[in-house]
């Protein structure tokens, strides 16, 4: 686990020496949970024409632990207009996602029964900017990992709210 | 049935050559039917002036606003699954004569935390 988050971190991290137009932090909801209200952790990077955005979203309880992350690169970032909810900006590109989980079958000897997914493929991502710096964002990553080979598309998603700062 | 696939065949090709696609352009108005997973029905949808009325299963009904860039268009809007939810957009829309078919990608989430993405078939009318 600590090799994911450490991967993931200088990920992003090698982002950040490029130059920015404009920090996203932010919170919302993913897909992960399918429902559930865990909060979600949104960062985004504004390179301009291109647009970097990644999330982690997790839970633990003493029977389970559910952890995933995602990270998008958009190679086309547009602004559309401005309309009712401010300004609507559009992002194409690909993106990653990573989860892991686990369920405590045995709570005498702590045995868990574990689970890993993942995916890579096209990823979209639509933002309005209604109060000025203040965004709302929908992020997707369609995955083609290991759920895709059941027949659908491994997909992971994120509603944010945030600002930019 | 070979006679009836041949006549519609030949109305189909005659309507083309009279008619040929072209792209849908910005400021159009339509009434459209959209097929989401499994291509059953799951969107209706009211356009005018880039103003989308419709009612989805992501999101019951919701209202939002186009914007286009050649035949390209995005969107963004709010709707009305569990209290409030919002949905962004992105699509490309043929046209032929007063029919358009467009391929859409419609991401949504909702204050409960459901948050899905799905893609629409589309086909309506234009005026």
């Amino acid at each position: 686990m600590k090799n994911i988050c450490l991967t993931f971190m200088i990920i992003v991290g090698s982002f950040l020496t490029q130059e920015s137009f404009g920090i996203h932090l932010g919170g919302g909801f993913s897909s992960t949970f399918k429902g559930r209200q865990i909060p979600l952790l949104g960062f985004g990077s504004d390179l301009g024409k291109h647009f970097l955005s990644a999330s982690t979203v997790g839970t633990q309880t003493g029977a389970y632990y559910e952890s995933s992350y995602n990270a998008n690169y958009f190679i086309f970032w547009k602004k559309w207009g401005q309309g009712w909810f401010g300004e609507v900006w559009t992002g194409f590109g690909g993106g990653a996602y990573f989860a892991k989980k686990a369920l405590l079958t045995d709570p005498d000897t702590g045995e868990e029964e574990e689970d890993l997914d993942f995916g890579v493929g096209p990823a979209f991502r639509v933002e309005s900017r209604p109060f000025g710096t203040m965004y709302i964002a929908i992020d997707f990553t369609m995955g083609l990992g290991l759920a895709s080979i059941g027949g659908g598309w491994g997909d992971t998603g994120s509603l944010t709210f945030g600002v930019v700062l | 049935m070979k006679n009836i696939a041949a006549l519609l065949g030949m109305l189909v090709t005659t309507w083309l050559f009279l008619c040929p696609p072209s792209f849908a352009a910005k400021g159009e108005s339509q009434f459209a039917i959209g097929l989401g997973e499994a291509l059953a029905p799951s969107l209706l949808r009211l356009s005018i002036n880039d103003v989308d009325v419709s009612i989805s299963q992501l999101l019951n009904i919701s209202v939002g606003q186009r914007f286009w860039s050649q035949q390209y268009y995005t969107g963004f809007g709010i709707g009305t699954k569990s209290s409030i939810g919002f949905y962004g957009l992105v699509g490309k829309e043929y046209r032929v004569s007063a029919f358009a078919f467009s391929l859409e990608f419609k991401g949504a989430g909702d204050l409960a935390g459901e948050v899905r993405a799905i893609g629409y078939l589309i086909g309506g009318v234009s005026w």
